[in-house]
């Protein structure tokens, strides 16, 4: 299911009219957002479904950091010191129902914080690379989930909702505000070596019911073969010659039938035969320099660091080429309860398992923020990171931490955040949020925000009702807004 | 100024005239009239309940009288009287509001009612509401009861009329009554239908259309000739209409709408076992032309029927299947918050059931009323409670008669088994006090007299310790008397709650499934189980209780309690036996999977407290469920035998004392002998034995106690009494007999379904919060079509069923019709299939759409009959062209002037690849495969996490909700699988092979052959021409690349030699230092088929199965590096191998390592491999390792010592005849053995790895270590061969060490060689992959990838 989807070519008003009379593209219409644009809003890329943005956008891209598994906030963004203080003590607060319902005591945070920046956030020695970047951090310290399990928390934090079958966030973006590049998928997830589907599996890059080039293609980064079939496995020259050789039997179809799908069709060879170059393209950084590559850690020694590297690197190249949304996946290191798809999930072994984690993202995520801040790009692509919760103040067995979906961190960087600002708090010991609680919808809606989109305003009608990113909920964090 | 006040002026002036009309009081009867019956309606029914004057007047708008429309709200004036322009509440209805879009929740107004506002307020906005309704007609006029009257009567839920075709004027068109709707249609719009489409199109899509695959040659020939004569096509579609691949077509159209899908999703994605059953039932129901009625009622309540449907020939229950979809939902792992979850499963169920059977989106009602339909909160919880009523279950389907097979027999042959035994047991008694007296076990003191033997020993040694008889008697009366007061304070114990079940009372409280359980009653004392093979005649004698194996353990059964509101924190504690995967657990809120806060016990094959904390749950609703391995609702272990006995069951508050561990099979014995002490070991013996033959005589009388079946199971288990048959005579004849018969009865199907416990009344959530439960609702149907409550003990779906097949529901007719419309015609008559509510779309033809619904109904359902119907219509024969005039005045082709071109659905192209390319396998049914299988599509698994690449690149849809309408999307995923996907590249080939197989003479008969077996039409000369064309030139291509790889590869072999003249001198030399003796390697025969040297790269030497390395592996220094992260792998074989040798040279990193293999041959996944393995059963010892050890056992060879220092050899042979063989330097390794070997590995699904034991890679399969070479033969060397073969490098000579040796100026030019070769292996390499022919045909093959990507060969037209 791994797909790449983009949108067709320009057609016709006719062909137009009779693709969306056969099916196809007749919900797409009916859920087009026929605003009146107003004077601040941009113009958006032909295929979007909006016209033009609801206001001036701030950001044009989105780089989605996912954290799957739940890092823990209170040892790497939201430091309590009662914790250490109170360490090997019972909770004095009751403990709401764990997943492993292995409840130990109140556990220290092994590790240490400093301030950041000239903000002076205080991050811990988890991230020292990101510290580096502290000034560009909008850091919110009281996410909410209602969901305290994997796989519907993931869906959760991809869709809005806990189930398969919705679109998740880059589908959304790309649906509303198009692709600026037809040659390249407008949401894009990276994978490198190991990297898997969170839990939930490919169904959280879905397009769920909005049409099927706005579902998340998979860029294996380090692959040949990065999106399925995006190889011939024979001489371009023969492929080429058959194309044409297709064409000519394809002309008088089209003719006979008069029909906007054939065309389309058609059409879509051509973008598919171009795919074939422009993605090698945009995933060949032979012509990178040395210092850039070492700044991402790309050579690093650490396997998986310098597979994420490759992601990061890749993300901006994605950005430089216009593509809308951009989604990472962590690699595991096989520590504490952390696979494939939950790599920070570490039920056991934090100190060891989140430290090898942080390597592995913190100097590529660091070098991604000041690559795009140096090109200028920073300001027009929100990165945004986030895992599907947090972990618990208590310790899970001896040296693990369960999941605690009550207050976790997450924040935001470039694409018109207000770099160092803390927005939020949890209580003392870092178990729930208990100051400007913020729910994921709120998170989508400020996201869509920054994108020029009114989150209440992207909808789409489907089964019965109107759809959207924030369900029925959400706000936009002003706070967190330069 | 002036100016200013003459503008003022004149707007007051116009104000004046224009509210001159009303505000003289007279606005015209008409005008009022207008208001009332066009404007107040909408207002009401749309605007009061926000815009009010006496509760809520959002944006301070107040709607509801003249004064507060004409103030207007926040945003000022809406209304302008006489001045629709300025008027901007027009706009806002128009949405052309940012943010104000009304009414809310997006439904935009009909047109014509937006411009009845348009027109009332040009006339001037007449408007007699002087004064606002007081705050009870608000309340009134906006009731939930008020609006659903409105809402009643939306186009959907109006009665289906039978509505008479229409005679349009001038008709000779057709006197089918659909021509006759659409005609009259296109008459309207000044249009004429098209004319029919050529014969061949229309069998190409009738074809299609009925049974998903495309007409071959011989169909579409004569076929086309046939149609043209009267009656004809009619035969045609007769003859689609009874293949049994109709079924296979229509059943996936089905199962879109039921959300098919073979596992559960979420993390751990459980497969929904046997799920494919309803698959098949689908496919036999469309395919015997089962009436919609009857489908629709065995969907919703089949297992409930009084007479279901019997399928004879399969002897099994048809109408239960069809209850499968109800457990197609998703379900997510191991929640914290189980009612949440299910919530959630439920309002998928009703969600799937509501839009594929009503054509309503019911679940929008889960939060508060329905937004736009007539569907109140309260129908949804109605419904809810329906399907909460029941829990996630499996039903064996067979027939009563096969379920009960041998019943009868086996329950007489039982009490005659008992006789015949007790008979021998009872001549035995002497043997018995013999081997009392004999006994001189040491008793285990710890322990004390947990048994009978136990006891007993304890009482002998106790004299042997010299204690008197007396007093040792003493000894155990007293352990017994103390264990008697705490079983009868165990008796006497609180508990929240307990079941015994050696009462009817307490089991009746439960629900018992399958026959294993079909007695009401629990067994009684005595009741025993038969061993189904071997010489042990009893599984054992139970106290009674409930068993679900008392007649054979192939009976299903699952026993689950009521609902228990945990209201505090609690143990469960269970008294069960039972074997083969047969478990207990407590389901929360009826959760079926499994997870840490989820526990489950696997039963034991003896009697055992088990305990489960609930703790956790506190506060939630729990039942109890002991289950066989097979029916578990989704925990399924399947096993043909699986049984469980339960006697007690309790729920105790947490943390107390277990529940006492009874010992009353000493009852019996110290009853006796308590009244009259043993005075000797003899008269002990003589007590005991006689209270044993007690027990025996009360078994025969059917007066056991449960404490006389303890003693005699516990005399079975400890060897007091004989269980061996071989020393019983006559029961042995009866139990043989038992056995054939228990043999003979089949096991059990089973299939997902639900099942029907209590009912229960749901309560509403509030806002769809399960943490705010409301009032209580009744369980019913739609109030909008039946508001009567059901009064039924069952769930209710009974009832449910029936209400959907009212003769007066207005959807379900129209709702299939419809659906069977949209598959032929490619669009509904209502467009939106899953969705005849407000925000659907409406119906392009409604008296059609009547007609149909009621011709439907009156025709018995027959849903063959209505497709025959259909597409007899001239309408669906129309030709696809449209006419410019259609194009201008209906570009949507809404009035069917000619036929939509469709792009075939994901598993039509699929099959018609399979199909055209002579490839497909056209078996029916059975379990899902996978997507690389060539059966037709509907058999591939629907995996929620991992679906079918293919299909889902043209638009297969995720299955989580019904969809009647597949998305049809144009993305380049289609492109490039159809370009670059290796599978359709080979289906190319087959096809190409296929033709030149053919007995045609010319190519361009081929060609012909080609377009006839692909677009069902012969090949124009033209394109017969372009075609030849481009053979040759394709052809002249592969050519010249031939050419190109056979000049590189001269290339490549005079640039290695030249390198060997270099390097073999010196490596002779060095070999010759090295004390070791050496044999030349290219004399070691036989020759490898594959050898991999890593030399400075991981190529075949031998053959073209080159590997790659995988994670951190590298290749240095002529060594494979391997660091328990990283592996290589090889691309596939080009053989098939069976026999074979393994030879491999390795050094480990570390002997203190684990199951690493060295070398592996397996098939592609994984899945089947053969390897050479270190450590893995035995510490430091050498394996031939498989999948599941299936061809594994220990050769027992010494403890690896060496290879940590040095390289060692080590090789496996599989023979032919099974056996397997180890070798070590040389040397057979420990002992060879036979296996059941030697596996078939394909070729091409065939890999070689190297460091990981099999793939995919993982923890604990890796080596540390260094692989200098490895070899692989099509064959078992001999020992003499492997002798050979090892000798050849024990010493090793390194690249590193020649290059030391050679000279300055040699090495140099050794290494410009070098990457002058790598340059040009690199060349060949990229050349060959991308030019060499995948086959000896290659144009052929090119011609046929083309026509599969021609569009024609994509849509139908």
């Amino acid at each position: 299911m791994s797909n790449q989807h983009l949108s067709f070519g320009p057609f016709s008003r006719r062909s137009m009219l009779q693709r969306c009379s056969t099916g196809f593209g007749a919900v797409a219409l009916a859920g087009l957002l026929q605003q009146t644009a107003s004077s601040a809003s941009t113009k958006l890329p032909v295929g979007a479904a909006m016209n033009a943005t609801h206001h001036a956008p701030k950001a044009k891209h989105v780089i989605f950091c996912f954290m799957s598994g739940g890092v823990s906030a209170i040892d790497s963004f939201d430091p309590k010191p009662l914790l250490n203080r109170e360490h090997g003590k019972p909770m004095p607060v009751k403990i709401e129902r764990t997943m492993f319902n292995k409840n130990g005591q109140i556990m220290g945070s092994p590790f240490e914080f400093t301030p950041a920046g000239e903000c002076g956030m205080p991050i811990s020695n988890m991230f020292p690379h990101i510290a580096k970047v502290a000034d560009e951090l909008a850091l919110i310290r009281s996410m909410t989930s209602p969901l305290s399990e994997h796989a519907q928390a993931n869906f959760f934090m991809h869709t809005g909702f806990p189930v398969m079958g919705y679109p998740t966030a880059g589908a959304w973006a790309a649906y509303g505000l198009g692709t600026e590049n037809r040659d390249l998928p407008g949401y894009v997830v990276l994978q490198s070596g190991s990297a898997t589907a969170p839990h939930g599996g490919v169904s959280l890059f879905s397009n769920g019911f909005l049409p099927a080039q706005h579902q998340g293609s998979i860029v294996k980064a380090d692959k040949a073969e990065a999106i399925r079939n995006i190889r011939p496995h024979e001489a371009i020259n023969v492929q080429r010659q058959r194309l044409d050789f297709v064409r000519q039997f394809d002309e008088p179809f089209l003719q006979e039938t008069a029909d906007g799908q054939v065309e389309a069709a058609i059409q879509n060879y051509e973008t598919a035969f171009r795919m074939q170059a422009s993605v090698p393209e945009l995933c060949d950084i032979s012509g990178e320099t040395h210092q850039t590559l070492d700044m991402y850690g790309v050579n690093s020694p650490d396997v998986e660091m310098a597979a994420y590297a490759r992601q990061c690197l890749l993300a901006r190249r994605m950005v430089e080429r216009g593509v809308r949304f951009i989604e990472l996946s962590c690699l595991t290191r096989g520590i504490g309860a952390g696979n494939g798809p939950n790599p920070w999930d570490q039920h056991s072994e934090l100190h060891k398992g989140h430290a090898a984690m942080a390597l592995q993202v913190d100097q590529p995520i660091g070098a991604l923020i000041q690559d795009l801040q140096a090109r200028g790009l920073l300001d027009e692509t929100l990165i945004v990171w986030a895992g599907e919760f947090g972990r618990t103040p208590f310790s899970q067995g001896s040296n693990g931490r369960d999941h605690n979906p009550y207050g976790f961190s997450v924040w935001m960087a470039g694409g018109g955040v207000n770099g160092g600002t803390i927005h939020g708090a949890t209580d003392e010991l870092g178990y729930y949020a208990v100051e400007n609680k913020c729910t994921i919808y709120d998170m989508w809606a400020t996201v869509l925000h920054q994108l020029g989109v009114n989150h209440e305003e992207l909808t789409y009608r489907y089964g019965g009702r109107d759809f959207r990113l924030t369900d029925v909920h959400g706000n936009v964090i002003r706070e967190i807004l330069a | 100024m002036r100016l200013m006040q003459q503008i003022t002026y004149s707007y007051v002036c116009f104000l004046l005239a224009i509210h001159s009309g009303y505000a003289a009081d007279s606005p015209t009867n008409e005008q009022l009239e207008f208001f009332e019956t066009r404007i107040r309606p909408v207002l009401v029914e749309q605007c009061y309940s926000c815009h009010n004057s006496s509760k809520e007047a959002d944006g301070s708008l107040e709607l509801d009288h003249r004064a507060g429309l004409l103030k207007g709200g926040d945003g000022g004036e809406i209304v302008v009287p006489g001045n629709p322009q300025a008027s901007r509440l027009l706009a806002i209805l128009r949405h052309e509001v940012p943010g104000t879009k009304m009414p809310q929740a997006g439904a935009k107004l009909d047109k014509s009612v937006i411009a009845d506002f348009e027109k009332w307020i040009a006339m001037g906005a007449a408007d007699p509401r002087d004064a606002p309704p007081t705050a009870d007609e608000i309340a009134k006029a906006t009731s939930w009861e008020t609006v659903l009257e409105k809402r009643k009567q939306w186009w959907s839920l109006q009665p289906v009329r039978n509505v008479e075709p229409p005679v349009a004027t001038g008709n000779s068109w057709s006197d089918h009554p659909v021509d006759r709707f659409i005609l009259v249609k296109l008459h309207e719009k000044d249009l004429q239908p098209n004319e029919k489409a050529d014969p061949r199109t229309l069998v190409r899509r009738v074809y299609f259309a009925l049974i998903g695959l495309p007409p071959n040659a011989d169909e579409s020939e004569r076929w086309a000739i046939r149609v043209t004569e009267p009656n004809g096509f009619a035969e045609l579609v007769d003859h689609l209409l009874s293949s049994p691949h109709y079924g296979e077509r229509w059943a996936r159209h089905w199962m879109d709408w039921t959300r098919y899908a073979d596992s559960h999703g979420s993390e751990g994605d459980p497969e929904i076992d046997h799920g494919w059953l309803y698959r098949d039932y689908l496919i036999r129901a469309l395919n015997a032309d089962v009436p919609y009625d009857q489908m629709v009622r065995e969907h919703i309540a089949g297992d409930l029927l009084e007479h279901p449907r019997i399928n004879s020939q399969q002897g099994i229950n048809e109408s239960l299947i069809g209850t499968a979809h109800w457990r197609m939902v998703f379900h997510g792992f191991s929640p914290t918050d189980a009612l949440d979850e299910k919530t959630r499963f439920i309002d998928d169920q009703v969600n799937v059931f509501s839009k594929a059977f009503l054509g309503l989106t019911v679940s929008c009602a889960r939060c508060h009323d329905h937004k736009f339909d007539a569907i109140g909160q309260k129908d949804y919880y109605a419904l809810f409670g329906i399907l909460s009523s029941c829990r996630p279950g499996r039903t064996a389907i067979d027939v009563q008669e096969k379920l009960d097979m041998n019943r009868a027999r086996l329950a007489e042959l039982k009490p005659q088994i008992k006789a015949a035994i007790a008979k021998v047991w009872l001549k035995s008694n002497t043997a018995l006090i013999e081997k009392l007296l004999a006994e001189k076990a040491e008793p285990k003191k710890k322990d004390s007299g947990k048994s009978v033997m136990q006891s007993w020993s304890l009482f002998r040694s106790d004299i042997d310790d010299g204690m008197s008889v007396a007093e040792a008697w003493q000894e155990r009366v007293k352990e017994w008397n103390d264990e008697r007061i705490d079983r009868s304070a165990h008796e006497q114990r609180d508990s929240l709650r307990r079941w015994r079940f050696d009462n009817a009372e307490d089991l009746s409280e439960w629900t018992r499934t399958g026959s294993g359980l079909s007695d009401e009653r629990p067994a009684a004392a005595g009741e025993f189980a038969i061993a189904s093979q071997g010489n042990t005649a009893l599984v054992g004698i139970y106290p009674s209780g409930v068993y679900s194996h008392r007649l054979t353990a192939k009976h299903a059964a699952r026993l689950t309690s009521g609902d228990v509101p945990i209201d505090g924190e609690y143990d469960l504690w269970l008294c069960a036996i039972g074997d083969n995967a047969a478990s207990t657990r407590f389901v929360v809120h009826d959760y079926p999977r499994r997870g840490v806060v989820f526990p489950t016990t696997d039963l034991k094959n003896q009697w055992q407290w088990i305990k489960f904390d609930m703790s956790y749950w506190s506060g939630d609703r729990m039942h109890v469920e002991l289950t066989t391995g097979s029916d578990a609702p989704v925990l399924v272990k399947n096993q043909s035998r699986s049984w469980f006995g339960v006697r007690e069951v309790m729920i105790l508050p947490n943390g107390e004392s277990p529940p006492h561990e009874s010992n009353e099979m000493l009852d019996p014995w110290f009853q006796v002998a308590e009244k009259e002490p043993p005075k000797s070991l003899d008269d002990a013996a003589h007590q005991l034995a006689a209270s044993i033959e007690a027990a025996i005589q009360a078994w025969l009388a059917n007066t056991m106690t449960d404490a006389q079946a303890y003693l005699l199971d516990a005399c079975l288990k400890q060897g007091l009494i004989p269980n061996e048959l071989d020393a019983m005579e006559d029961a042995k004849t009866i139990v043989t007999e038992y056995r054939e018969l228990e043999e003979a009865i089949p096991v059990p199907t089973r299939v997902p379904c639900l099942e029907e416990t209590i009912a229960r009344t749901q309560s509403i959530y509030i806002r769809g919060d399960h943490k705010h439960p409301g009032e209580d609702v009744s369980r019913g149907f739609l109030s909008a079509i039946n508001d009567k409550p059901y009064s039924t003990k069952q769930s209710g779906r009974l009832e449910l069923a029936e209400d959907v097949l009212r003769a007066d529901n207005p959807l379900t007719r129209r709702v299939i019709v419809n659906r069977l419309w949209h598959h032929l015609f490619g669009r509904g008559i209502v467009p939106s299939p899953d969705n005849f509510g407000r925000l659907g779309q409406t119906p392009t033809h409604p008296e059609l759409l009547d007609h149909l619904a009621s011709r439907f109904q009156s025709q018995g359902g027959s849903i063959k009959a209505m497709i025959r119907f259909l597409v007899t219509s001239k309408t669906w024969q129309l030709a696809s062209h449209p006419s410019p005039q259609a194009l201008q005045v209906d570009p949507d082709n809404q009035l069917l002037s000619h036929a939509h071109v469709r792009r075939l659905e994901a598993e039509a192209i699929r099959d018609s690849l399979l199909s055209v390319s002579g490839s497909v396998d056209l078996g029916m049914f059975g379990e899902p495969v996978n997507g690389n299988s060539k059966r037709r599509s509907v058999y591939i698994r629907v995996t929620r996490n991992a679906l079918d690449p293919f299909l889902r690149a043209f638009d297969f849809p995720e299955p989580f909700s019904a969809v009647g309408r597949r998305d049809v999307t144009n993305v380049p995923a289609q492109s490039l699988t159809m370009m670059n996907d290796e599978q359709i590249a080979s289906l190319a080939s087959a096809w190409a092979k296929r033709v030149l197989q053919m007995n045609l003479v010319t190519d361009e008969d081929r060609i012909r052959s080609m377009f006839v077996d692909a677009l069902g039409r012969p090949a124009l000369a033209e394109e017969i021409h372009r075609a030849q064309n481009y053979l040759v030139e394709t052809a002249s291509k592969y050519a010249d690349a031939a050419k190109q790889l056979t000049e590189l590869q001269q290339k490549i072999d005079e640039q290695r030699s030249a390198i060997d003249q270099l390097i073999e001198p010196m490596r002779s030399r060095l070999f010759a230092d090295s004390k070791t003796k050496t044999v030349s390697m290219e004399k070691i025969p036989p020759k490898p088929i594959g050898r991999w040297l890593f030399g400075d790269s991981l190529q075949d030497a031998m053959g073209s199965a080159d590997a790659e390395v995988k994670g951190g592996a590298h290749v240095e220094d002529g060594a494979l590096i391997l660091n328990k992260l990283g592996y290589a792998v090889t691309s596939p074989l080009k053989q098939t191998l069976k026999e074979k040798t393994l030879e491999v040279w390795v050094q480990l990193d570390t002997l203190a390592q684990k199951a690493g293999g060295v070398m592996t041959i397996q098939s592609s996944d994984g899945a089947a491999f053969d390897s050479i393995v270190f450590a893995e059963k035995s510490p430091n010892q050498w394996l031939a390792g498989s999948n599941n050890f299936s061809r594994t056992q220990a050769f027992d060879g010494p403890e690896e010592t060496e290879a940590a220092n040095r390289v060692v050899h080590v090789a496996i042979a599989y023979h032919s005849d099974g056996q397997i063989v180890g070798y070590r330097d040389g040397e057979i390794y420990g002992k060879p053995y036979q296996s059941d070997g030697p596996y078939e590995f394909k070729a091409e699904k065939t890999v070689v790895s190297f460091g990981v034991r099999h793939l995919p890679a993982g923890k604990g399969r890796m080596l540390e270590g260094r692989i200098i070479r490895a070899e692989l033969y099509d064959r078992a060397l001999t020992a003499a061969e492997i002798k050979a073969s090892s000798g050849s490098i024990t010493s090793f000579v390194s690249e590193a060490q020649i290059a030391a040796a050679l000279t300055e100026a040699e090495r140099r030019r050794l290494d410009a060689d070098r990457i002058e070769l790598a340059k040009w292996e690199a060349e060949f390499k990229e050349l060959r992959q991308v030019s060499e022919p995948s086959d000896d045909h290659p144009q052929w093959t090119d011609l046929a990838r083309a026509i599969f990507t021609f569009k024609e060969f994509l849509f139908v037209k």
